[in-house]
């Protein structure tokens, strides 16, 4: 039996992505009372980052549009379950997203992109006072992500865009080699490492 | 099967288990709550990596509309571009009823004249009084307008029916301003441009999937291959936008085109019948848009009919209006500027 390792993550810094002036949260508990402008807000709020994520995860802008769009129908149905307590607002709507991105993959039982062409890249605009992230702690991802290798930095990416997912029928699995799983392994540890330097 | 619950967090996180694996961690989590702890964390980071390094896209104006319509927050909709449809054989059919009600009259000696049948040619008409002659006249223009309004819909019906299998794709060649297709000498053909583009996409396919490379025995890892360098172009730059307004899909197929220069991408505008200044869809990617390539494009909405497409040269993220100066392409060719 495999001796096993602690995991990095308990020593990871806390206070990513903290909704700290509440206004996510108190668009949700709107959301909660079937309030048609919250879910306006919400989603004036974090679509276009929302969009920028489903785009790198699919590859194809009519994909990411309708997966943002069921994120957020399922981010309607479940507001009241959301427990603030266990993780911020973004990270529920981001994680809502990467489940049901996976659930797409698994239907479709694709192991590479449909498309190998390029997409003409559309307008990207920054939106205005898009608060998804705190601007420190945009900072203290970014300073950590430039201190890594540069395969790592790349891997670590790939991965959670789900380049690296697979689907759901053995027959169609694409396992991920060894590698991917060594460079994620040690991306993980030197960032969390970096990010509690930076946080002392 | 390396099951290591902490290890799997991330494995799980990234999408990397695949059913099975996923359902006996998921079990795994339920019964520790440290482990949940650290997907929560694990969670977090990801979100927060996702939130820095995706650029962020605009969305279409329509997206939250349509939203708040599936969730049932909006009334109406579906039927809305019907109305002017509806609202027309309404007037019409009030029309008739007023031009019935006054061949009925007092008199009631003339019998009302079918709805649905052809108003009598003119020159055999009857010796009539002024009325009656008005209540020809606008019978007449109502069956006009119901035979133009029913060649309209069905205009609209054989071009954006949405086939299975099938498109009613718009083609355009697109060439340097001044050039026809004759004074361009061109002598690759659409068919041969087409090919290159698709022989370049699968290359890049093969190279993405073999990318990744592999530890030797020594655990050192073998150094990416250089690519080969893009071949130059020859002959006159050209594109071919290849756009199906039913579902809003396009495709741009470029040739020869040159690199741009450092520091600028090729945007794509298009322009339309109705609209005086072109419309910026997007930029080609900096690290193609070379030699023979093909691109994705939408225009954000269905049912628009492209009039023209350019491609200018200008600065990343800060496109300019198209002019003589920035514009490389222009289609249809000897489209005046």
């Amino acid at each position: 039996m495999m001796e096993t390792v602690p995991s990095p993550f308990h020593t990871l810094p806390s206070g990513l992505c903290e909704d700290a002036s509440g206004e996510a949260g108190g668009l949700i508990q709107g959301m909660v009372a079937g309030d048609g402008a919250a879910l306006a807000g919400i989603y004036a709020l974090w679509c276009p980052v929302l969009l920028g994520c489903a785009y790198r995860m699919q590859g194809d802008r009519r994909e990411a549009e309708d997966l943002v769009m069921r994120t957020f129908e399922r981010l309607w149905k479940r507001a009241a379950e959301y427990d603030p307590h266990e993780m911020p607002p973004f990270v529920w709507a981001f994680v809502t997203m990467r489940e049901l991105a996976i659930e797409c993959l698994h239907s479709r039982l694709r192991g590479k992109r449909d498309s190998p062409r390029d997409p003409v890249l559309p307008a990207a605009v920054r939106a205005e006072g898009a608060k998804t992230l705190a601007a420190d702690d945009c900072r203290r991802v970014r300073a950590a992500m430039d201190q890594l290798d540069l395969e790592e930095r790349s891997c670590l990416e790939r991965a959670v865009f789900l380049e690296f997912a697979r689907p759901a029928a053995p027959e169609h699995a694409a396992a991920a080699p060894a590698t991917v799983k060594n460079h994620l392994r040690r991306a993980l540890e030197s960032i969390c490492n970096n990010l509690s330097r930076h946080e002392l | 099967m390396n099951f290591d619950p902490y290890d799997s967090v991330a494995w799980r996180t990234f999408g990397m288990l695949d059913a099975h694996e996923a359902a006996l961690f998921d079990e795994e989590v339920r019964q520790d709550p440290g482990l949940r702890r650290a997907c929560l964390e694990l969670d977090r980071l990801a979100a927060a990596i996702a939130a820095t390094t995706a650029e962020p896209l605009a969305p279409q104006a329509v997206q939250l509309e349509r939203l708040q319509r599936r969730l049932g927050l909006l009334r109406g909709g579906r039927k809305c571009p019907l109305w002017l449809a509806l609202a027309g054989w309404a007037a019409a059919g009030a029309l008739a009823l007023v031009c019935v009600w006054d061949r009925f009259g007092p008199a009631g000696k003339v019998s009302p004249p079918a709805i649905h049948s052809r108003p009598p040619v003119a020159a055999s008409m009857p010796e009539d009084s002024g009325g009656k002659l008005e209540s020809r006249r606008l019978n007449q223009e109502i069956e006009v307008l119901r035979r133009d309004l029913e060649d309209f819909h069905q205009r609209d019906r054989v071009m954006f029916q949405v086939l299975a299998g099938r498109a009613l794709p718009l083609v355009m060649t697109m060439l340097p301003p001044g050039e026809t297709m004759s004074s361009a000498g061109l002598r690759t053909s659409l068919t041969a441009m087409l090919g290159d583009a698709l022989a370049v996409s699968n290359r890049a396919a093969a190279e993405q999937t073999a990318a990744i490379p592999e530890a030797d025995a020594d655990g050192e890892y073998v150094e990416y291959a250089e690519e080969a360098a893009a071949p130059a172009p020859t002959g006159p730059p050209m594109a071919v936008p290849i756009y199906d307004a039913a579902r809003d899909a396009g495709t741009l197929v470029v040739g020869n085109l040159t690199p741009a220069t450092e520091g600028k991408v090729y945007h794509l505008w298009v322009t339309t019948a109705a609209g005086t200044k072109p419309v910026y869809i997007g930029s080609l990617p900096e690290s193609s848009a070379s030699g023979a390539d093909s691109f994705d494009f939408s225009l954000g909405s269905s049912m628009i009919l492209p009039a023209g497409f350019l491609l200018t040269m200008d600065r990343a993220g800060a496109p300019g209006i198209p002019t003589e100066a920035n514009t490389v392409l222009i289609g249809p060719p000897g489209t005046a500027r």
